[in-house]
């Protein structure tokens, strides 16, 4: 029987911060991935990522894996990297079983750390066994792993982050979608992700359910309807789409399966069952750890957090003590109650921005007259602080909580647009008032191809989409170190100055 | 974890209102909302007994498709919280494997 030190079932953000943490402290670990290569998540992420730099901020989820898996390579043989392989199961006396290319292998771990992620839930509503209805992720790994395009225009049914996030991407390769819908009146996910895809015309309904699928061989309708509350749809208030495509994102199940085999202890939290863990991550059964989703869904930046600790506590464990071990195991903590919102898990749900809410955004008409300036659009306390620690001038006040909103002196802001490109939710923009008496320059992040040309004239579009002005194109700027969000400079008629925040091409 | 947003992935739709009864509730097996609901009326309120019967469960996604929405139809019916109605039991394999592979004895060392 083959034994190793540590064993590190899934090879996602959890599980790869997991290794790294605990190759660290000086343990020899097996890392088994199931899928063919390691990343997990991380491969089909391809926008930036919130919070600090120390879970890799405003650098794109799939460059994250890539940092990641330079770092486990370093270890040479301190590590064995096994994918392709699939845990089949946890017995009582510590074998652990895997399958491997048609191989059946035993093997017997010293102390395993369990960051199998989640699996989406599915939604039940009459014909959603049509062809054409994905869950969302499922969506995200054909178009950005295997470049298959699900459809030509899609429903999105839940307005989490990965809802959001996955219509954006939807856009970026070209499907329409028609709508997000949500089934309660505040939506899940950040709200820079909602007002990223409502300024490119997606409207998000909200109350509003999926009632069922219309389709002969594959899905050619779905009727929405609205909901009285979370759970009460109200008939006759029923509206039919036109989509070939239904993306269901409402929510995920961590994977607990092989937990619940060693014996460890359950418990119902937060909508799932997860294990009992203590605070070194540790389940009820000695030597047997959790990380990631599998411990209870949340970002993947808390995955990260989640895995280092895991790997810390494990390696511990198996007698290999960090040097640093109670540093690093209070920064982790201290990490995971920061990006967990600190200041008591306060709700911070919240209603769609509105117009009103983006005008305190903008300094004063003579500031704006007086030069570039950066106009930034974030209204909800979330972990995440590139614009301040990118700005070169100190602009931004210091964020002493991650969560804390931007504080922008707009009399220190040049309008260098380095924030522009920084921020993971492209919340910002600059806004030029001296350019001329009746126009402005705008210089706005634009990450769809093709990108226009300067002295183009293309449509200008306000924050909901929709047309206002033909505004010309005076720059393009896509500099390597934006990292492929262009930003694009038009000049824009000084009446639409607190509505133009989008451009499209073409004459659709 | 009380970020909003997990609060957002876990708590999804409560679909049993407007479930129609020939709605799939799994895929695996084809089993409907009426005949996991018929279950219920007739006394089988945990998973396990359901999974027996009609087969959800059993199939490639081993209820990871379906067991969430069944163990809401039970709450829905019988009003037993879902704390209490516990996920069945997992046993090895966790996914299929041929019984070959099994019979080919397994790797056993390094």
């Amino acid at each position: 029987m083959k034994t190793v030190d540590l064993l590190v079932i899934g090879g996602g953000p959890a599980g790869l911060c997991a290794t790294i943490s605990a190759l660290k402290s000086g343990a020899n670990v097996l890392l088994v991935e199931r899928d063919k290569k390691l990343g997990g998540q991380l491969v089909k992420q391809t926008h930036m990522f919130f919070g600090s730099e120390k879970q890799y901020a405003a650098t794109r989820g799939f460059n994250i894996g890539e940092i990641l898996l330079e770092e486990i390579a370093g270890y040479g043989d301190q590590v064995e990297i096994m994918e392709n392989t699939t845990v089949l199961g946890l017995y009582e006396d510590g074998v652990i079983t895997l399958e491997h290319k048609n191989e059946y292998i035993k093997i017997k771990p010293k102390s395993i750390i369990l960051s199998t992620g989640a699996s989406e839930k599915f939604s039940a509503f009459p014909n959603n066994d049509l062809p054409g209805i994905y869950g969302a992720g499922a969506v995200q790994t054909l178009m950005n792993v295997y470049g298959v395009l699900p459809g030509k225009r899609a429903l999105m049914v839940g307005a989490g982050n990965i809802g959001l996030i996955v219509a954006y991407q939807l856009m970026q390769a070209g499907v329409e979608v028609a709508a997000v819908i949500h089934h309660s009146g505040k939506i899940g996910g950040y709200h820079v992700h909602a007002s990223k895809i409502q300024r490119m015309g997606v409207p998000i309904i909200l109350n509003h359910s999926i009632k069922e699928a219309i389709g002969k061989d594959k899905v050619e309708q779905v009727v929405i309807w609205e909901m009285a509350d979370r759970k009460t749809p109200i008939p006759g208030t029923e509206k039919v789409l036109d989509v070939d495509t239904v993306c269901i994102s409402v929510g995920l199940t961590p994977l607990v399966d092989l937990l619940a085999q060693a014996g460890a202890e359950m418990e119902y939290a937060h909508g799932s069952f997860v294990a009992v863990t203590d605070e070194t991550s540790q389940t009820t059964v000695p030597g047997i750890y959790v990380a990631g989703d599998a411990a209870g869904v949340e970002e993947a930046s808390m995955a990260m957090v989640e895995g280092y600790l895991a790997g810390l506590s494990a390696a511990n464990f198996l007698g290999y003590k960090h040097e640093n071990y109670d540093e690093l195991r209070a920064d982790y903590l201290a990490q995971l109650e920061e990006l967990r919102f600190g200041d008591g898990g306060e709700k911070k749900r919240m209603d769609l921005v509105t117009e009103e809410t983006v005008r305190t955004a903008f300094p004063s008409i003579e500031r704006i007259n007086q030069g570039p300036v950066a106009i930034v659009e974030c209204f909800q306390k979330i972990p995440c602080n590139p614009c301040s620690t990118s700005c070169p001038r100190n602009a931004f006040d210091e964020m002493i909580d991650i969560n804390d909103l931007p504080v922008i002196d707009t009399d220190v802001c040049n309008g260098c647009t380095i924030c522009v490109s920084k921020c993971p939710g492209m919340a910002i923009m600059v806004v030029d008032g001296s350019y001329s008496e009746d126009e402005a320059v705008f210089k706005i992040p634009y990450e769809f191809l093709p990108l226009p040309k300067a002295g183009d004239i293309v449509r200008g579009l306000n924050r909901s989409g929709e047309y206002i002005t033909d505004v010309k194109v005076l720059r393009v700027a896509n500099p390597k170190s934006f990292d492929k969000t262009p930003i694009i400079s038009c000049a824009v008629n000084k009446d639409f100055l607190y509505e133009f925040r989008n451009i499209e091409l073409g004459d659709e | 974890m009380d970020n909003i947003d997990n609060i957002d992935k876990m708590a999804d739709f409560d679909e049993t209102a407007k479930m129609d009864d020939n709605t799939i509730i799994c895929r695996c097996s084809d089993v409907t909302v009426k005949e996991v609901r018929d279950l219920i009326n007739e006394g089988f309120t945990t998973l396990e007994e359901i999974k027996r019967i009609a087969r959800t469960g059993m199939g490639p996604c081993q209820g990871r498709t379906c067991g969430n929405l069944i163990i809401r139809e039970i709450n829905s019916i019988t009003g037993k919280s879902i704390p209490e109605i516990q996920e069945t039991v997992s046993r090895p394999p966790v996914v299929g494997i041929l019984m070959k592979d099994i019979r080919a004895g397994g790797k056993e060392d390094d």
